[in-house]
């Protein structure tokens, strides 16, 4: 019930695109990094010092963690079930994961597979939108669907004794919705505002260009998840319903179960209200290769005449979830961008104050995703921060990462697994990833020892495969008009205008827009 | 107290909750400890009473600014930012963060079970040692990273300057509110290194404070360790509290602003029960009816039925001396601000005339309390147990009281929601901030 913006220390929440990431976690150096001043007895407010006060505390017994394994099952249709139980609350959050996403939007019409989320509570053969509304509410369930590049989420969570009450709408708005048009307009109508929103913030902006900049043309990744303004108006109740009815199939789905459950009451409900549901073959996929960049890099820049910030967005194609080098490359990118503590923070932020935050990070996917490296920047330094930022991945190509900070963010990442695990949500998000990326329920089990192993040659090789500053997709958002000289004299490239979605500009357009003229400095 | 809760929700009468263990050191320390084993992971959470309204004239933002420095090293470690944050992370840290708002600052981190005691070491070090390692290039830094923090939720963040706007029209000059926590450029630019001592001095101070300690540890190590590292700190002056003047709106205000977005927005605020009084109770309940999820009255009437709003929200900040609550209506392209204005205000109206159904009132009543078991759930972090406790005991001098909030909820009557409606929400109690979008040279579309 409180939201207006408490004024944090820093802002964590940078999710590349995933609903499911969690934010980026730690990189760090514990040893060194401080040198005692000669010390006096007694501290400015009084306290006296004391030995235990100079050295770090050594950590207690180790902690034994076990991360949770989902028993697993499946119904009679062959759905399978992931059951991880927590009885310690009487809460409960079922999610359904469908592996389709934006993925399989079909060619031409961006957003569908997240019209069709948007679609699923709006409205079913069985119940209309307010009727299902008032349903979940009741039970003070929280409903909530979303697409994203590869996968279509439906979630609810709830009191763990209105699991069945819960389970009858939940079904019916994942397995029957009805695409009436009275509904579609009017979501469609929602849509269309979303979009325009969309165009006015300076970091979603960045988003989207670079997502463009870096699949390329005709890529279903290139285009913002809700699709385009011509996409959602062209949008019919017919194709969203062949949409839903080719991919949201049980042999393209898991189920997964968070919470105050058992096996043994829980299967019969879901087997009540799932089973009749068909597996079917699926269609098939489209090409996710990426559309190869031509020519010599450009910066590529997006006009907000007067903006006070310029946000940097930093791309490359990144990794697959079956990439040889994922964890050697995720260690990489945590100690370039990863927690607080990290290269790209200290220089841009700590020590040179451009920024509230600089961050970079691997969106991991079936298929390769992106890598980003984002920091929204003082204007008037845009061109020194764009150099700290290319100069900071330079260095990681080149250099790998030392001892320390490989121990590090290992150790970090190792050790706030836990925290995954806090809340039957988060929890459940967490596997619903797993069943995106098509990795086994047992995942966390073996995850630390999978990263214990990432050694400092395994992290300098992924760097130099995977961070290449020739190559990179730079996209910055901000004044042109005051940035034009100062970022040619980089000699990053020419300078590519495009708007805020993405589209390229004419330069005779850009002077009209702009304060270009005025600006000359 | 996991199979305490456990029944809860299923439950007539409302049992504890929550189990504690409240104390307070010599120095006036307040220290509450709870219990939960559910994750090996411990979380510390440290609320420190001053924020934006403890400010002298001339220092807007400057309890912000002051929260940054508390990471920017101290005598044993005399290192930036970067080397405190970057011990917690390396030890496995999540919920790693501080806040500030009107009144309060928190600090807090969550660890694996075992690292308790790093967490405690290098709280009290910030409470005792912060001057000893503070210097201006530090100040110099944080300050314009706070800078930029503004430049991006504010200035550079659609509708970001009608938040700070509407906040100077709720409690004009010279209340501690008016310019928002945040602050002005002018102001951070002015701030010394004299100022931080000062702050320091009066308000960093152990009885002025609360250190709650929520997850897996052992009650009596963890005393033994809070005495270690806190109880050496003297006591000092609990600082005075700030008289604040806090002046009923009698006659709404009205104002318009455009900025670069592309929808017009209206906010609607008006000031609100303070914190966690007996009042603010119902008024929670009259928002829950009024703006939670699609069922309520303002989703369906604007954004459902009469489709001229694109969302619809409702949050009220919990502040000590008077709390901002403001209502958010995005209007739909091809609408007028004014047809959305005339529904909300209907809305409010009918609410203020005739008290919720039965039905509604349970409806919100069981959704507040399912919120409140989510909040729960959630170790540490704003919004999270450790962190609600310290609000209770920040504002009721009671942490105890989370587990009466179930029955005050359940306890709140239709006629106790109108009232709170018909009073607080009145027309002429309203600040109305319409936002409308700049004329633009050159659409992208």
């Amino acid at each position: 019930m409180e939201r207006l913006g408490r004024l944090a220390l820093f802002a964590p929440a940078f999710v590349l695109a995933c609903a499911t990431s969690k934010p980026p976690a730690p990189a760090a150096a514990a040893a060194g990094a401080a040198t005692p001043r000669p010390s006096a007895a007694v501290s400015e407010t009084g306290t006296p010092d004391a030995p235990f006060r100079q050295a770090l505390p050594e950590p207690g017994d180790p902690v034994v963690f076990k991360a949770p394994v989902p028993s697993v099952h499946a119904l009679k249709n062959g759905l399978p079930v992931w059951i991880v139980e927590q009885h310690e609350l009487p809460l409960a959050t079922v999610e359904l994961v469908v592996r389709a996403g934006e993925d399989t939007d079909p060619s031409g019409k961006p957003g569908t597979a997240s019209f069709v989320a948007d679609m699923l509570d709006e409205g079913t053969t069985l119940r209309d939108a307010l009727a299902i509304a008032a349903a979940f509410e009741d039970q003070a369930a929280l409903f909530r669907s979303q697409a994203d590049k590869d996968s279509l989420i439906a979630a609810v969570s709830f009191p763990a004794a209105s699991l069945s009450p819960v389970l009858d709408v939940f079904s019916d708005c994942v397995l029957r919705p009805a695409f009436k048009k009275a509904d579609l307009e009017r979501v469609r109508a929602l849509r269309l505002g979303d979009l325009a929103q969309l165009e006015a913030d300076p970091a979603q902006i960045g988003r989207t260009v670079l997502n463009r900049t870096v699949f390329g043309e005709g890529h279903p990744w290139a285009f913002p998840t809700t699709g385009t303004v011509a996409s959602t108006r062209a949008a019919r109740g017919d194709q969203l319903a062949a949409w839903h009815k080719a991919w949201v199939r049980p042999n393209n789905a898991v189920l997964v179960v968070v919470g105050d459950v058992t096996p043994a009451k829980l299967l019969p409900e879901l087997e009540r209200r799932f089973g009749g549901w068909k597996a079917a073959q699926l269609p098939k996929r489209r090409s996710l290769a990426p559309v190869a960049r031509k020519g010599p890099r450009v910066v590529t820049v997006v006009d907000r005449p007067g903006a006070a910030q310029s946000q940097l967005w930093l791309g490359e194609l990144g990794l697959s979830a079956g990439s040889t080098d994922l964890y050697a490359a995720q260690v990489a990118s945590q100690v370039l961008g990863g927690g607080f503590k990290s290269r790209l923070n200290a220089n841009l932020r700590s020590g040179k104050g451009y920024t509230y935050g600089a961050f970079s990070a691997f969106d991991v996917r079936r298929e390769p995703g992106l890598f980003a490296a984002i920091a929204p920047v003082v204007a008037n330094k845009t061109p020194e921060a764009l150099q700290e930022l290319l100069g900071e991945i330079d260095r990681l190509r080149e250099g790998g990462v030392d001892a320390s900070e490989l121990a590090d963010a290992k150790s970090g990442l190792i050790q706030s697994l836990p925290a995954e695990f806090g809340s039957t949500t988060t929890t459940a998000l967490a596997f619903g990833k797993l069943v995106a990326l098509g990795r086994p329920p047992d995942y966390f089990a073996s995850y630390p020892e999978k990263l214990a192993a990432v050694s400092r040659e395994d992290v300098a090789k992924a760097s130099r495969a995977r961070f290449d500053t020739k190559s990179l997709a730079i996209v910055v958002v901000g004044p042109l008009a005051e940035l034009r000289p100062r970022l040619e004299s980089l000699g990053l490239g020419s300078i590519a205008l495009r708007d805020a979605t993405g589209e390229a500009v004419k330069a005779t357009r850009a002077v009209k827009s702009g304060k270009t003229e005025a600006g000359k400095n | 107290m996991t199979a305490l809760l456990a029944s809860v929700l299923l439950a007539a009468a409302p049992p504890t909750l929550v189990q504690l263990e409240t104390y307070t050191l010599p120095n006036g320390l307040t220290v509450i400890l709870t219990p939960d084993r559910r994750l090996p992971t411990v979380g510390v959470n440290l609320w420190y009473h001053v924020g934006g309204a403890n400010e002298t004239s001339g220092r807007s933002g400057f309890a912000h600014l002051f929260e940054h420095l508390m990471f920017q090293g101290s005598k044993h470690r005399t290192g930036n930012e970067q080397d405190f944050a970057g011990l917690l992370e390396a030890a496995g840290s999540s919920d790693l963060n501080a806040s500030t708002w009107n009144d309060r600052t928190n600090y807090f981190e969550t660890l694996p079970a075992n690292r308790l005691e790093l967490a405690l070491w290098l709280e009290s070090e910030r409470m005792a040692f912060l001057l000893d390692g503070l210097d201006q290039a530090k100040l110099d830094t944080q300050r314009e990273v706070v800078r930029n923090e503004r430049r991006q939720s504010v200035e550079n963040t659609p509708y970001g300057k009608a938040e700070v706007r509407l906040v100077e029209l709720l409690f004009p000059k010279p209340h501690p509110y008016f310019g928002a926590v945040i602050g002005s450029h002018e102001d951070l630019q002015a701030a010394t290194l004299e100022d931080v001592k000062s702050f320091f001095r009066t308000f960093y101070v152990p009885a002025n404070a609360s250190l709650v300690i929520a997850g897996d540890f052992d009650q009596a190590k963890a005393r033994a360790l809070v005495e270690k590292y806190f109880g050496p700190i003297p006591r000092s002056p609990r600082p005075p509290a700030p008289v604040v003047n806090t002046l009923p709106i009698t006659k709404q205000i009205r104002e318009n602003l455009t900025d670069d977005v592309q929808l017009s927005r209206i906010f609607v605020g008006v000031i609100a029960p303070s914190a966690w009084t007996d009042e603010g109770v119902a008024y929670d309940v009259a928002q829950e009816i009024l703006s939670a999820g699609k069922t309520g009255r303002l989703y369906r009437t604007l954004v459902f039925d009469r489709q001229v709003a694109q969302e619809v929200d409702m949050a009220t900040d919990k502040s000590t001396f008077g709390s901002a609550s403001e209502i958010r209506v995005t209007v739909k392209p091809g609408h007028l601000p004014a047809e959305a204005e005339a529904l909300l205000d209907a809305e409010l109206e009918k609410l203020a005339r005739t008290p919720p159904t039965d039905a509604e009132l349970r409806r919100a009543q069981r959704n507040i309390e399912a919120r409140l078991y989510r909040g729960l759930e959630r170790l540490n972090g704003n919004g999270s147990r450790a962190d609600l406790i310290n609000a209770l005991q920040m504002w009721r001098g009671d942490p105890g009281f989370v587990n009466q909030l179930v029955a005050r909820y359940r306890a709140v009557t239709p006629a106790q929601v109108q009232e709170s409606a018909r009073r607080y929400l009145a027309k002429d109690a309203r600040v109305v901030l319409t936002v409308n979008p700049a004329p633009r040279t050159a659409s992208a579309q």
